[in-house]
């Protein structure tokens, strides 16, 4: 056989690892769309037989401190603290942690909130950047901002919990905004099982929303068609990814914009990863919860990693396609390095249903997916064109691929609406129907672009968030 | 038409791609329904939703109407039960709960009657429910029923849940002076190590003085984990337990647990003597800022002007908690003029002087 057969041999031997790697991935969807399906409906009936807000507030509750990294978050800052200050939880601190802003973010926090130089013991010391100065506000006993030098997310998350004095800490984004109840909500998981280390929450999309007093008061479907897609794929991942699989106890990531940790198990197991604990990753929120997994087997500590469907943090989202495009370069990039740095648990029966089953799952579906994805649709492109697959067989994988993406689409719309019914139009309900359909055109396809490009930015060790433009909340008009 | 391939390795040759086309049309056709399926079974349950609402909305403006007529003598507790069909009866012991909360006196009873038939159901879901079931049978039970249900309270003290234990907890200190109950929720005190302290000393100290005997008791109990004994010191604190002091000192002298001697030094600044004075002393020399800094809140309430010579030593300290804590001690005291030097002398401490001397602290 010539060079150029070999050629042909290796690219259907890739175009059919391409139809395999296709059906394994909507294989591990539909799955976890069913197991979310079935927790979901016992767990709605469980909500609905009991008001666990009352619950928790007449059972009392740890105390908890919310440590929200802000850096350049001017636009936001205010709204968002606002909004951390009015939650409904009895004893919880609000710790801004200011990761040394170029902009006014320092400046606005300490004018609007009455900010004064205060001490404060550290209760940890966990390796961060020089903290230049801690603030308390005068009008807030709760609320404190602590400025530090620039050192990134994970480092500003470290230096807050050194300053955290309760057992549990929230990480979040400052952006985001807390629902009202979403304490009370995210602590449960915590005090129905003392073996409980981090419980993650539902992030929501608040483009679109109207936001008054830093509170979401009203729901809809944003008007930017990117945001848009955005919510069908918060929805997606979230509803029928997460659920799924803490169904199996599998929770390999909490987002960084909303999750709740046991203080003590996180400084144990060394913190967000810095390069001043053990190396810089820009997913630093799923590198904490693939080491607590580590941290907690390897030592045989009795441990739960958990999702909670009904906690949410509300989060603005990109709304072009060239902060969108960074976003997803990132979380790629976040994605790899983390792999890399804990590929040991790769199909390592020492971590359990962790190592089997969620490890490789993301390792070779969600990492290599875009690789396999993109460079799958140009063999099968160079396939066509040369003669060696017909036209038919590409069009109906085509027609597949679509067909599963709508039904995967309106199965976590399905669960939605089984669940919270936070978009209450019928008009939205059919927006997110028509989204279903719409975004296989050209969005997944940019989509997989841009996780190639993230990919190639991981092996050039390219670091650093990437600029991302904030217009700020929907503020409801006064009437 | 069909497709040749033009060498013989390839692997898509014919047959083999009309199975693969095969397989694809079929799973295109599968997910076609699937897709339909998750469509109509997001817009039907849209639907069911608003209408199940609805009858929600109504039923419980039913309720409201006829509770009110039974509280009022109109209607017999009989008649209005007869009004709520099996499916409904945990919707109705929900709205029972909701009412029982508003009500006291003769009225709570009524509806502790009224309830009284649908509480066995709930009283088998307080041990095989979901945690949120058990925690919320154990919650219904205690407002509903606490004397009748008592034995079912105290087993929940034991559930795997710290959640349910804790519910369990609650109603059973509800109680004033329930010392055989207190006894009971003390033993499992040391599985509530995630609430903050202060709600559980208030929750101890809510039961009252004939607490005390058993607070005091697990306070000395070696045994248990330093947060409980931590605890049991501010419950004690918080009750003004006089009789407390002495074993505060003995756990002063014989401990070395940061939050164990802070809370027992908090103890002894309330309930302490100068008698006690020797070992606050010693422990303001503590190489634990925390520790140092409650010894100097103590030795403010207790302490007289022979420990000056230790306030001052406290305002140079690195901490500026325990800097705080002596210059709030030289207050206490009344050394004013040691505060006003510092002031006037340019001192790094002289604006917390000047705050403390303000009131601001």
């Amino acid at each position: 056989m010539t060079v150029i057969g070999y050629f042909w041999l290796a690219v259907q031997l890739f175009n059919y690892y391409v139809l395999f790697y296709f059906f394994a991935l909507n294989a591990v969807y539909l799955l976890t769309c069913l197991l979310a399906y079935r927790y979901l409906r016992r767990y709605m009936r469980q909500l609905k037989s009991v008001d666990v807000e009352e619950l928790i507030a007449s059972a009392g509750a740890p105390p908890i401190t919310l440590v929200a990294p802000a850096y350049n978050e001017e636009a936001t800052c205010v709204e968002a603290t606002r909004s951390l200050l009015t939650l409904r939880y009895p004893e919880y601190e609000v710790m801004v942690v200011n990761d040394g802003s170029k902009d006014n973010t320092l400046k606005k926090l300490i004018e609007t909130f009455d900010m004064a130089l205060a001490s404060r013991s550290p209760t940890s010391s966990l390796p961060t950047a020089k903290i230049r100065g801690i603030y308390h506000s005068r009008r807030h006993h709760n609320l404190w901002v602590i400025d530090k030098e620039n050192g990134g997310k994970a480092d500003t998350l470290n230096a807050g919990i050194n300053f955290c004095r309760t057992p549990l800490f929230c990480g979040m984004d400052a952006d985001s905004l807390l629902e009202r109840d979403a304490l009370i909500r995210i602590v449960r998981p915590f005090l129905e099982d003392a073996r409980t280390v981090a419980a993650g929450g539902i992030i929501r999309i608040v483009n679109g929303c109207t936001v008054h007093a830093g509170m979401v008061t009203e729901v809809r479907m944003p008007d930017n068609y990117l945001a848009r897609i955005q919510v069908l794929e918060y929805l997606r991942a979230y509803l029928a990814g997460r659920m799924g699989w803490d169904v199996i106890n599998a929770t390999l990531v909490i987002s960084g914009a909303f999750g709740l940790f046991r203080r003590s198990t996180v400084v144990d197991a060394g913190g967000y990863a810095t390069s001043r604990t053990s190396f810089s990753t820009v997913g630093e929120d799923m590198e904490l919860v693939v080491k607590l997994h580590r941290h907690c087997r390897e030592r045989k500590i009795p441990y739960r990693v958990t999702f909670v469907p009904d906690p949410v943090a509300w989060t603005e989202c990109p709304e072009t396609l060239r902060v969108l495009g960074r976003q997803r370069d990132r979380w790629q990039r976040g994605l790899i390095e983390v792999m890399v740095y804990h590929i040991k648990m790769l199909f390592n029966p020492r971590y359990g249903v962790i190592g089997l089953l969620a490890f490789p799952y993301f390792f070779f579906l969600e990492m290599l997916g875009p690789f396999v994805e993109f460079f799958g649709l140009i063999s099968f492109a160079g396939s066509v064109v040369s003669g060696h697959v017909s036209a038919a067989y590409i069009a109906a994988l085509m027609m597949v691929s679509f067909v599963m993406g709508i039904a995967l689409s309106l199965a976590a719309v399905g669960l939605e609406e089984l669940s919270f019914r936070r978009y209450p139009r019928v008009s939205d309900l059919f927006r997110l129907f028509l989204l279903c359909f719409s975004e296989s055109f050209g969005y997944r396809q940019i989509h997989s672009y841009w996780r190639v490009r993230g990919s190639f930015s991981a092996l050039r060790r390219k670091k650093g968030w990437g600029k991302m433009d904030r217009k700020g909340f929907q503020i409801a008009k006064k009437p | 038409m069909a497709f040749q391939p033009t060498n013989p390795l390839f692997l898509f040759s014919p047959p083999v791609e009309d199975r693969v086309l095969l397989v694809l049309i079929l799973t295109t056709g599968i997910f076609f329904i699937l897709a339909l399926f998750f469509a109509l079974f997001t817009i039907i349950l849209r639907i069911s939703n608003i209408r199940q609402q609805k009858r929600w909305e109504n039923l419980e403006k039913k309720w409201d109407e006829m509770i009110l007529e039974v509280l009022d003598g109109d209607k017999e507790p009989e008649e209005m039960r007869q009004w709520v069909q099996k499916q409904e009866r945990y919707y109705f012991i929900d709205f029972l709960v909701r009412y029982a909360q508003r009500l006291i006196g003769e009225e709570r009873k009524i509806i502790a009657d009224l309830a009284d038939p649908f509480l066995p159901g709930i009283a088998r879901r307080a041990h095989r429910g979901d945690i949120e079931q058990r925690a919320r049978a154990v919650r219904t039970l205690s407002i509903l029923n606490h004397r009748k249900y008592r034995p079912i309270l105290v087993n929940a003290l034991e559930d795997p849940s710290p959640l349910v234990s804790m519910i369990a907890a609650q109603s059973l200190l509800r109680e004033k002076n329930e010392v055989p109950m207190i006894d009971a929720v003390l033993k499992n005190f040391y599985r509530y190590e995630h609430w903050s302290m202060g709600f559980l000393s208030s929750m101890l100290s809510n039961v009252g003085i004939s607490a005390t005997p058993s607070l005091r008791k697990v306070y000395m109990d070696c045994q248990q984990p330093n947060y409980v004994r931590a605890v049991m010191a501010e419950a004690l604190r918080e009750l003004n337990d006089f009789y407390s002091a002495d074993l505060a000192v003995e756990i002063l002298r014989g401990e070395t647990d940061r939050d164990l001697l802070s809370s027992s030094l908090r103890l002894l600044a309330q309930v302490g003597q100068p008698r006690h004075l020797g070992v606050v002393r010693q422990l303001c020399d503590s190489a634990d800022e925390v520790v140092r800094a409650n010894a100097l809140h103590a030795l403010g309430s207790l302490g007289d002007r022979d420990d000056l010579s230790r306030f001052c030593a406290g305002l140079d300290d690195a901490s500026p908690w325990v800097a705080q804590r002596a210059v709030l001690g030289l207050k206490q005291i009344g050394a004013l003029h040691i505060l006003q030097d510092l002031i006037a002398a340019d001192h790094p401490r002289s604006d917390l002087a000047k705050q403390v001397l303000a009131g601001d602290l």
